[in-house]
């Protein structure tokens, strides 16, 4: 590093006020305060718009400058990783969830319904071209675009503050088309299990098996319960012949 | 062929008109981060329009002025993508976007000090090494200065001198930053290395006041600077590719076009002036 420690000073206490909108003492007489700000608006703004577009349904949902709050802090106090802008709102994720905002605000709802919208985006903008599928045995694999997400409360149901008194375990399988369209499934348990061994590479016989193994009532229907869900994975190209 | 190139940013807002043929560049360029990792429904269209038409690659966080390490991680993904496409211009800003590592996404200005100069030139050397190839970095528009030791112009020619990248000259910069810092805007294009000038930038922007514009990329581009642009062309040796920067704020694309048309007008005039030269 070439920088001396007084160049070092102007470019640290720059970034800095960007970033928290506050001057270090030692700067105060340094920086043009008005066209400092233009900077400082362009960055909050910049980032602000990102996470909007990202989550348009925790924007509109979180009432009374929530929202900005929780931005604002975020900006300050977050270590943004990516040099990629459009995987930032990944990192929102984290950081609410370690902050605690849900429990701070009284938003259970929270912290799944910005995984529910990220995974939205996160599977429409997935990589798959460059996938190898060369080790699934069956010849039958799972559409590496498709992703199974646990949650707390069914955002994916219900308007977000109408899933408050909703607590439980629920399913979503999110998915992409071979025509780029994401599409969500609610899943019961036992296809979210059934789905979770496909994708570990186990064959349809031996997840029948298994169950065969655990439970003895009603054989029949579950195992025609399983392979109607087989079935549907198939026509939906969730699960793909080889 | 006049050899004339003028290009328009690809944003996903034009994506109708590029592959309809409504818009037709010569070349198209792409902030190389909005792109990199995106499979899909855009991966699809990205393809589709980078197929038909050169690219030109105009990065956004390489952050050429920060003072820890080159993210080499970062651009080895940026290399993959020069090599898919057959990139020829890889250009960034002078300037910084992130410190320690942490991003903020924003064209940050820098000092300009002999210390920063000396770091600037070996952090291009490291990137030029690592690419094999000549970077170009762009003159941006700044608001303001901190204790500068010498003016942008010096600035600029000391690390092309010195590193040996190209020279992105965003002309509409050149005005917005002579009217917010007060330099004539001629001396300054005398004053820049001209023959190290790799690629132009045309753009609007917005007046705050009389002596405050942002340079924003979501306006016209203003009968001023198409004269600036004619006059650093007469000054100009070479022809080098000229982009259309409209990032938002989109026009109907007729008017789009009639902007591409003015570009290529002045451009022609140049060069049938260097062939009878
Ligand atoms: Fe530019």
């Amino acid at each position: 590093m070439n920088y001396s420690s007084e160049t070092l000073n102007i470019i640290s206490g720059f970034y800095e006020y960007c970033k928290t909108g506050e001057i270090k003492s030692a700067g105060e007489s340094l920086y043009d305060k008005e066209k400092i700000a233009v900077y400082r608006d362009l960055v909050v703004n910049n980032i602000k718009n990102v996470l909007i577009q990202a989550y348009p349904i925790t924007y509109a949902t979180l009432k009374d400058g929530y929202f900005d709050k929780i931005v604002n802090e975020f900006i300050s106090l977050h270590f943004f990783e990516t040099p990629f802008l459009w995987k930032m709102p990944e990192e929102f994720i984290d950081f609410v969830a370690q902050s605690k905002y849900g429990e701070k605000y009284n938003i259970p709802f929270l912290d799944d319904l910005l995984l529910f919208e990220w995974t939205e985006i996160e599977i429409h903008t997935l990589k798959t071209t460059d996938c190898d599928n060369s080790q699934s045995k069956h010849g039958l694999y799972i559409n590496r675009a498709a992703k199974l997400l646990r949650l707390n409360y069914p955002v994916h149901l219900f308007a977000p503050f109408a899933t408050v008194n909703k607590y439980g375990h629920y399913f979503l399988l999110v998915y992409r088309t071979a025509d780029f369209d994401v599409k969500f499934a609610d899943l019961q348990i036992l296809h979210a299990y059934v789905f979770e061994k496909l994708k570990d590479n186990f064959s349809v016989g031996e997840i029948l098996k298994e169950f065969s193994e655990i439970t003895s009532i009603e054989k029949t229907s579950l195992e025609n319960n399983i392979l109607d869900f087989v079935n549907v994975l198939l026509k939906e190209e969730i699960l793909i012949k080889k | 062929m006049d050899n004339i190139n003028i290009g328009l940013g690809f944003r996903r807002e034009l994506t109708e008109a590029f592959l309809t043929g409504e818009v037709n560049p010569d070349f198209i360029e792409v902030a190389p981060e909005n792109w990199i990792d995106i499979g899909g429904y855009w991966e699809h269209v990205f393809n589709k329009i980078t197929d038909e038409k050169p690219l030109i690659l105009h990065g956004l966080s390489l952050s050429i002025g920060s003072p820890e390490d080159i993210d080499l991680n970062f651009l080895k993904k940026i290399k993959k993508m020069i090599e898919d496409y057959n990139v020829n211009i890889y250009s960034e800003h002078l300037s910084f976007a992130k410190f320690n590592n942490a991003h903020l996404y924003d064209l940050l200005p820098l000092p300009f000090r002999y210390d920063a100069v000396k770091h600037i030139v070996d952090r291009i050397n490291r990137v030029q090494d690592f690419l094999k190839m000549q970077i170009t970095l762009e003159n941006v528009s700044y608001y303001t200065t901190v204790e500068p030791e010498m003016t942008e112009s010096e600035f600029i020619n000391e690390i092309v001198k010195h590193s040996g990248c190209g020279l992105l000259l965003d002309v509409n910069n050149v005005y917005v930053n002579s009217v917010n810092h007060g330099y004539n805007m001629h001396e300054f294009i005398n004053s820049m290395p001209l023959d190290s000038v790799r690629y132009i930038h045309m753009a609007g922007h917005k007046k705050i006041s009389e002596d405050f514009i942002i340079d924003t990329h979501g306006e016209p581009v203003i009968g001023e600077v198409f004269d600036l642009f004619d006059y650093t062309l007469n000054k100009m040796k070479t022809n080098v590719p000229v982009l259309l920067e409209r990032d938002f704020n989109f026009p109907e694309i007729n008017e789009l076009n009639e902007e591409l048309a003015s570009l290529r007008k002045i451009a022609k005039k140049h060069v049938a002036h260097e062939l009878f030269i």
